[in-house]
């Protein structure tokens, strides 16, 4: 039913000449791929901080307000270049990401990450009485969707 | 003296070969690489930034230090190793490679940077850092995040010359 | 790196053939004889070895000294390299490099990248 629909964005991603510049060019790809990898770095630092916090592994002299309300600026400016550069690295080769198993698996962990993210896990690293078992959770989940985005990113030149 | 023989065998020793051609654990150790650099980095970065005095400025900065080492250096332990296996498997091309040149040298230079900072400022850490964080560490900071973030681009950009 | 909307095709020599990841390599030796376009020796980039072996590609699908058809996309600065499109067995069967991916206006294949 989406197919239609999915194959003529695809067909102006593509075509579009806005983006074109970025597949002709020498080194366009590399550096879209590179701001992407470097917004992970600071959203992937950022929240492996919190969630090594929440789990009791680290960072335990550093108190939990503190470092929710230091890291998470850095955390948002680290998504927002990772979805920005996410968006021109597909733009110009649609049709790759597209028909990619992983990439659409990795597309549903994103909005899962980014539901869980901004309302159960901001919750929690922002609450002022902590209970053991749901920052466990909590930080459990949250490991696993960013790291699941991740995973499944590498996944597409490897997967189909 | 030419390093391509001492290339040549470690790229087509028994186990460099075996992990060239697994449909797995390729994947893994690369996707292991790629994670375990950008959340060690990341956490490097925090560091750069209170040593700018941008964030977490009301902590001391040995605190923060001792607290981001031991994770930032599991991450880089997990980096480098994973990172050596990638490398013997195709041992003499990415040895030719221009990025893969640079990429090292910008490791060794950010290594370079950390010892220094080892040697000249982290003694008398707690002094300066009340006093007023002197133009050399910050300087260090900066290269810092200069350094990772080039490393990070021709790690990337290496797959790009044939 | 390689220029996705043209196809380059020449037939000749497998000189290795490189089963690995992240990138399967088949150097080609093409005689003086195919003339001076594609005369040389190529290096053609496929994928790597699960996308490949998804493909029907295996380890031994090629050994140096086999003749081998090969379809490709050409480097953009002109150098002997190609990213895989596919290549044709004896027999005429197409061996591809990655799944099809459907193109609604008929035109050149649509890229695929490193």
């Amino acid at each position: 039913m989406f197919q239609p629909l999915v194959e003529h964005f695809v067909q102006w991603c593509y075509y579009s000449k806005d983006y074109a510049f970025i597949r002709d060019s020498k080194y366009g790809i590399p550096i879209v791929q590179s701001l992407h990898l470097t917004g992970i770095t600071l959203l992937l630092g950022t929240v492996v901080i919190l969630n090594l916090r929440l789990l009791g592994l680290g960072f335990r002299r550093l108190p939990l307000p503190l470092l929710s309300e230091q890291l998470w600026p850095w955390m948002k400016r680290g998504l927002l270049l990772t979805v920005c550069a996410g968006i021109l690295v597909f733009l110009p080769d649609p049709t790759r990401y597209a028909h990619s198993g992983p990439f659409r698996l990795k597309m549903v962990l994103l909005c899962l990450a980014l539901l869980f993210q901004f309302t159960v896990f901001r919750k929690t690293v922002r609450a002022d009485v902590e209970s053991r078992l749901r920052n466990t959770l909590v930080a459990s989940i949250s490991l696993v969707l960013w790291f699941g985005v991740g995973w499944s990113g590498r996944a597409i030149a490897f997967f189909q | 003296m030419s390093v391509l023989p001492l290339l040549n065998w470690l790229q087509n020793t028994g186990w460099a070969t075996a992990l060239k051609e697994s449909a797995l654990v390729f994947p893994f150790i690369e996707g292991s690489h790629i994670l375990a650099l950008s959340f060690s980095v990341g956490m490097v970065m925090m560091l750069d930034l209170r040593l700018l005095r941008v964030s977490f400025r009301s902590q001391p900065v040995a605190l923060m230090m001792e607290q981001l080492m031991p994770w930032t250096m599991s991450g880089f332990g997990i980096m480098l190793l994973t990172g050596f296996l990638l490398f013997a498997t195709q041992a003499v091309k990415a040895w030719g490679n221009t990025f893969f040149r640079i990429k090292m040298i910008l490791l060794i230079l950010s290594g370079i940077n950390a010892l220094y900072y080892q040697l000249r400022y982290f003694p008398k850490m707690a002094e300066w850092d009340r006093a007023g964080t002197p133009l050399g560490v910050r300087a260090i900071a900066v290269l810092s995040l200069i350094f990772w973030i080039g490393v990070i681009a021709c790690g990337r950009t290496m797959a790009y010359e044939l | 790196m390689f220029e996705m909307s043209k196809n380059v095709t020449f037939q000749g020599t497998v000189v290795e053939y490189n089963w690995e990841n992240p990138h399967t390599h088949i150097i080609v030796r093409v005689p003086e004889s195919a003339g001076k376009e594609t005369a040389g020796t190529w290096d053609i980039e496929g994928g790597a070895v699960n996308i490949m072996a998804k493909q029907g590609w295996t380890k031994t699908t090629f050994k140096p000294g086999d003749p081998i058809t090969v379809v490709g996309h050409p480097m953009k600065d002109g150098s002997k390299g190609a990213s895989l499109f596919y290549v044709i067995l004896p027999g005429g069967k197409r061996l591809y490099h990655d799944i099809a991916r459907p193109n609604a206006d008929g035109s050149a294949p649509p890229p695929s990248q490193p």
